[in-house]
């Protein structure tokens, strides 16, 4: 997914003890945690709270909030077809992403009693997500809709600075939003779980468990079957049904270096589990698939100086079986012979940061990786190693108009011997964008609405042609143009 | 309303709606039939006839003739008045088993595609409701034959000739040029669902050739139902021969008359015979695939089956589909086994014949001996004498030969445990049927088809009226003969319904059209406009069960003139002793005949009229 949470938790007036640095350096001190703080607001003004007041007494407030993260592209290339993304690896630089949206509803209550010192609170999110093709682009009246958060969070209620939730959410922590990506930990499940925010202190621990059970055969596998009782037709149902298990661990703390300045650590770990299932694979035929496991364990330690969004992240990751294919919504492939991901693994180091200063600021990011395949195959297309560093200075003119210039690099390499036998296949990309921009909420990497005119030119190596299928216009040129529009906004938006 | 009482009121509901399972209680068994020579056959296609239970309206396409319309056993039941009304006294209803649901975007609404010998097909209704129409039935004096099939079983599986484990229907030989000179190689339509006969069974190919027996594939389609077979015999590949769709209905070859698996050199001194590989071991067109009937498992499995049904049902014969396509011994094991078990349960008379669809009688009487059908169709009758006479108002003298030829060529002896009835005294006769085009299809000759009727109703055997005649339905071959009844309204009041009304009045008044054997005293092979006895036929029906009742039948079969029973002064000759009074009983007006002195009697029959003369001193009133 696709949400900057850094510049999110910029707009919101209020910042829980947050694993992002700017958020962090933006958001007011934490809050004793006897003082519980009543969430009924977001940084818009929005309506006004409704407030009332039970027959024993309880004093209740409660507001309703939209919020929305949204990118709009259109864009075509030099040869006049629509513009696409061009990028190599897995993440690669957002400037040429597909339009999407979120819009999101959040009602937030408060609860306090006149023998207690503060509110608890409850929040239920829900979000709608919107994906191409919109509209206007394929003349259908139709959508691709999702729900990506439906549930409710419930804090203070048990402890002071305890916050218990349940439903369905996105489950994450910082972004590295010039790539669009979650380098830490991105989760997506059906589950609930609970965050703790010590008494006085920096410190978090969030512990959450989930599942998902992806439409894949995998996963699932429904099958025909006639309707009991000899009645007529037939139905569907269930042969393999396995969901995912997840569970993750996130502790965070945050060093106080003065200033409005720290530094932000996050250990971080994931558990996964598949059960054993049984797949048909013709009528009366039966494969087992054996139960199968991973996990994640990773770091973060992000600087920030308080100012002006200035921070910048460094990210550890290391997963193992499941896990190792991308996440909890990826389907495994490439697997070992008794159809397991053990042996499977992921591993990346990245980097995101900011820096502002006066009319100039400057973003980047990048990583590396390297992945295997559970498969003991050593030369296999799914191995792959693969990196990518972008770099965004900015320059303003005046306080709401600006232009940005994008220059990255990125290669991939696969275990695949190349066509010509010699060496494996591979290729690397090099880009470079001139971006002018509208930013009407002022300076800054992190404010938004933005309008942007984007001219890209990018040159891909024969070795990169070569990981496109025959008469894939990107098989045939080395050469990449894209001339694009774009609108990005974001307010009301967190998932914290 | 107050609370006790609320609560009385739904303890009543739920007494009262409370499920029960009496309505489906197993039945007693009982011989519904005294002879069967007094019963008249109505057939039903049930999916045709009346819808009764929307409940089971699955599917249904009305107005498409191939697919299912909604008939189910409860409509038939609902109708039982009309039938009744109509006075036959016995339905043969199609097929009650689970079939293919659907294949090739046709419907197996027939009944013949079968899936599970041992289920009803639900679209007709559940085992309850089948009990109850036959329990209906009998309550009125109706008995019911229901309609199986022992040679095939639907299209559960196809051959997987080329060995990619897919159904592949292709084209081959694509009319290219042979020689460079117009001569073109013939567009041959391959298909794994059906494929020609091939003695060796169908056999796998490749691009380099023959690669041995292909295997087949059991489809599982629980949409379609094409599901595991049951009895679980008929899901291994062993239960069926496997050998491709028969191409040649009429092809023979040589082999030992004691084992038609050997070749005559193979057994020197025994016996050469033509033996109908084709037609005993290939598929049914459409992919029905056939059954290795010649297994004990096989045999056993369908013994047990059909036993059961009788069981279950209380039903009182079974119509037998594609006899011919069954090797004999099969006959030979389970016709007797099924009288024995139905017997040894309480029933007696179990009537069992079937459906030789042949023009050779010769053929279908060899499955009238040796302890197998009690009786066939007569579908030589019905080539030869309703189309070939009554139709086309030809000789009528092919009537006496094909009636002098029964008596060797049927069984002369009752079956062993059977109806007690020799098979050449109990044809089934029938116009037309679910499987040839109706009788007034072409030409809607009703006056021929009246013509038809009173020869089916006085002539020996069982008749058989296919539902619908009476309405006058003229639909020509399958699907567009299964035209739905209720598209007539049931009307009673039209001339066919009348007439058909009455001639069974008629057959079931007058022992001797029932019991009585037959002669004919007179035919002619003349049909000239100058011919004075063109299309003439007269046959007395007396003796035999009849006791003294005896009745006399002329019919004169030409159009377009009246005939007399007198050919260049030579009058016919009856077995009536001179002076005998006669009244024809189909004239309203009672016209009386005196026989001759010699016993011949003069009887002049308009254009397609007939004459049924019963001895006045017979004759009763009110029929």
């Amino acid at each position: 997914m696709l949400r900057p949470s850094a510049a999110v938790a910029l707009a919101l007036s209020y910042v829980s003890l947050s694993s992002n640095a700017v958020a962090e350096q933006a958001a007011p001190p934490p809050q004793p945690a006897a003082q519980r703080v009543v969430v009924v607001h977001t940084g818009d003004p929005g309506p006004k709270p409704t407030e009332w007041t039970a027959p024993d007494g309880e004093r209740r407030t409660g507001r309703f909030t939209f919020g929305s993260y949204g990118r709009v592209m259109t864009a075509i290339d030099g040869h006049g077809r629509r513009g696409r993304d061009a990028d190599l690896v897995a993440h690669g630089s957002r400037l040429d992403e597909d339009s999407y949206a979120e819009l999101q509803l959040e009602r937030h209550d408060s609860y306090q009693l006149p023998s207690e010192p503060s509110a608890a609170t409850t929040k239920m999110v829900a979000t709608l997500a919107v994906g191409e093709p919109l509209f206007h682009q394929s003349g259908k009246f139709d959508a691709t809709l999702a729900v990506r958060n439906l549930y409710i969070e419930a804090k203070g209620w048990l402890l002071p600075g305890l916050a218990l939730w349940a439903g369905s959410r996105m489950y994450r922590g910082d972004d590295a939003y010039l790539l669009n990506w979650w380098p830490l930990d991105n989760l997506n499940t059906v589950g609930g779980g609970v965050r703790l925010e010590l008494p006085r202190s920096r410190t978090t621990i969030a512990l959450h468990a989930g599942a998902n059970r992806l439409d894949d055969p995998f996963q699932l596998q429904t099958a025909r079957r006639a309707l009991p009782g000899n009645q007529l037709g037939a139905t569907d149902v269930l042969i393999l049904d396995r969901p995912r298990t997840v569970e993750s661990l996130r502790v965070e703390h945050i060093f106080g270096l003065g200033g409005g300045a720290g530094l932000k650590l996050v250990g971080y770990g994931e558990l996964h589990q598949l059960p054993s299932g049984q797949r048909e694979t013709a009528p009366g035929r039966y494969e087992d698939l054996p139960a199968d496991s991973g996990f994640v364990v990773g770091a973060q330690v992000t600087g920030f100086t308080g100012e002006r969004d200035t921070h910048l992240s460094v990210f550890f990751r290391h997963a193992r079986g499941l896990p190792a294919y991308g996440g909890d919504l990826s389907v495994p492939y490439a697997l070992r012979l008794d159809k397991t991901t053990k042996g499977a693994t992921d591993s990346v180091a990245a980097i995101t940061g900011n820096f502002e200063s006066g009319p100039v600021a400057i973003q980047l990011a990048g990583y590396l990786r390297s992945f295997r395949a559970a498969t003991k195959e050593e030369f296999d297309f799914a191995h792959l190693d693969e990196g990518i560093f972008v770099v965004r200075p900015h320059v303003y003119f005046g306080e709401r108009a600006g232009v940005f210039v994008e220059a990255s690099y990125q290669a991939q390499r696969r275990a695949a011997l190349a066509a010509d036998g010699k060496g494996l296949m591979g290729g690397s990309m090099t880009r470079a964008a001139l971006v002018p921009f509208l930013s009407p909420a002022g300076r800054g990497s992190f404010r938004r609405p933005q309008l942007r005119a984007i001219f890209s030119f990018a040159r891909r190596s024969d070795g990169a042609r070569a990981l496109y299928p025959t008469d894939d216009v990107y098989a045939r040129r080395n050469v990449e143009q894209f001339f694009g529009l774009e609108a990005e906004w974001w307010f009301n938006s967190s998932y914290r | 309303m107050k609370k006790p009482f609320a609560w009385l009121a739904l303890a009543s509901t739920v007494a009262v709606s409370c499920l029960s399972a009496s309505d489906g209680d197993k039945p007693e068994m009982h011989t519904n039939v005294a002879d069967w020579r007094d019963e008249i056959i109505y057939q039903v296609l049930v999916d045709r006839f009346a819808n009764g239970d929307a409940a089971n309206d699955f599917n249904v396409r009305p107005g498409v003739p191939a697919r299912y319309h909604g008939g189910d056993w409860a409509g038939l039941e609902a109708k039982l008045d009309y039938i009744e009304a109509l006075g036959v006294t016995t339905l043969w209803i199609s097929p009650i088993v689970k079939n293919v649901e659907t294949d090739a975007g046709v419907d197996g609404y027939h009944g013949y595609w079968a899936q599970d010998l041992t289920r009803v097909n639900p679209h007709f209704g559940d085992l309850a409701a089948l009990r109850r129409l036959v329990a209906a039935c009998h309550a009125r004096g109706l008995k019911v034959i229901v309609d199986i099939v022992t040679n095939h079983m639907g299209q559960l599986f196809y051959y997987d000739i080329n060995g990619n484990g897919q159904p592949d229907v292709q084209l081959a030989e694509s009319g290219d040029s042979v020689d460079g000179q117009g001569h073109l190689k013939p567009v041959k339509h391959l298909t794994e669902y059906d494929p020609d006969f091939d003695p060796r069974g169908v056999q796998g190919r490749t691009s380099l050739g023959e690669s041995g027996q292909a295997s087949v594939i059991f489809v599982y389609d629980p949409d379609a139902n094409k599901l595991p077979a049951m009895p679980a015999i008929f899901q291994e590949a062993r239960a069926y021969h496997r050998m491709g769709r028969v191409v040649d209905f009429e092809a023979t070859v040589k082999r030992c008359a004691s084992d038609t698996r050997k070749g005559c050199a193979e057994c020197p001194g025994d016996a050469c015979v033509d033996y109908y590989e084709q037609t005993e071991l290939g598929d049914f067109p459409g992919g029905l695939k056939d059954v290795a009937t010649e297994l004990p498992e096989v045999r056993e499995a369908m013994i047990d089956v059909y036993t059961r049904w009788v069981l279950e049902t209380d039903i009182d014969g079974y119509r037998i589909d594609t006899l011919k396509h069954v090797e004999h011994g099969f006959w030979q094991a389970f016709a007797p086994a099924i009288r024995q078990r139905v017997r040894d349960a309480g029933k007696k008379n179990f009537l069992l014949f079937g459906e030789s669809f042949d023009g050779n009688d010769a053929r279908n009487g060899s499955y009238t001996r040796d302890g197998e059908m009690d009786s066939v169709f007569n579908f030589a009758h019905k080539f030869q004498v309703f189309d070939d006479i009554i139709k086309r108002h030809g000789p009528t003298n092919k009537f006496e030969d094909l009636w002098a030829g029964r008596a060797s060529l049927y069984g002369a002896t009752p079956q062993a445990d059977g109806v007690g009835v020799a098979p050449s005294k109990l044809p089934i006769n029938f116009l037309d049927n679910h499987d040839v085009p109706r009788f007034l299809y072409l030409e809607k000759d009703t006056q021929a088809l009246t013509l038809a009727l009173t020869l089916l109703m006085t002539e020996q055997g069982i008749p058989c009226v296919y539902y619908g005649t009476e309405q006058g339905f003229s639909g020509g071959n399958d699907p567009m003969n299964r035209e739905d009844l209720w598209s007539a309204g049931y009307a009673t009041d039209g001339a066919l319904f009348a007439h058909v009304a009455r001639l069974t009045r008629l057959r079931r008044g007058y022992p001797a059209l029932t019991r009585g054997d037959q002669k004919v005293v007179y035919a002619t092979p003349r049909t000239g406009d100058q011919d004075e006895d063109a299309g003439i036929l007269a046959f007395q029906r007396a003796l035999g069960d009849a006791g003294d009742e005896a009745a006399l039948v002329v019919l004169n079969a030409n159009a377009a003139h009246a005939s007399h029973t007198q050919h260049q002064g030579a009058t016919m000759k009856t077995d009536f002793a001179g002076g005998t009074a006669l009244v024809d009983v189909l004239d309203p007006a009672r016209p009386g005949y005196t026989v001759g002195g010699d016993g011949t009697l003069l009887v002049e029959v308009p254009a397609m009229g007939a004459r049924l003369l019963i001895p006045a001193s017979q004759v009763r009133d009110g029929l």
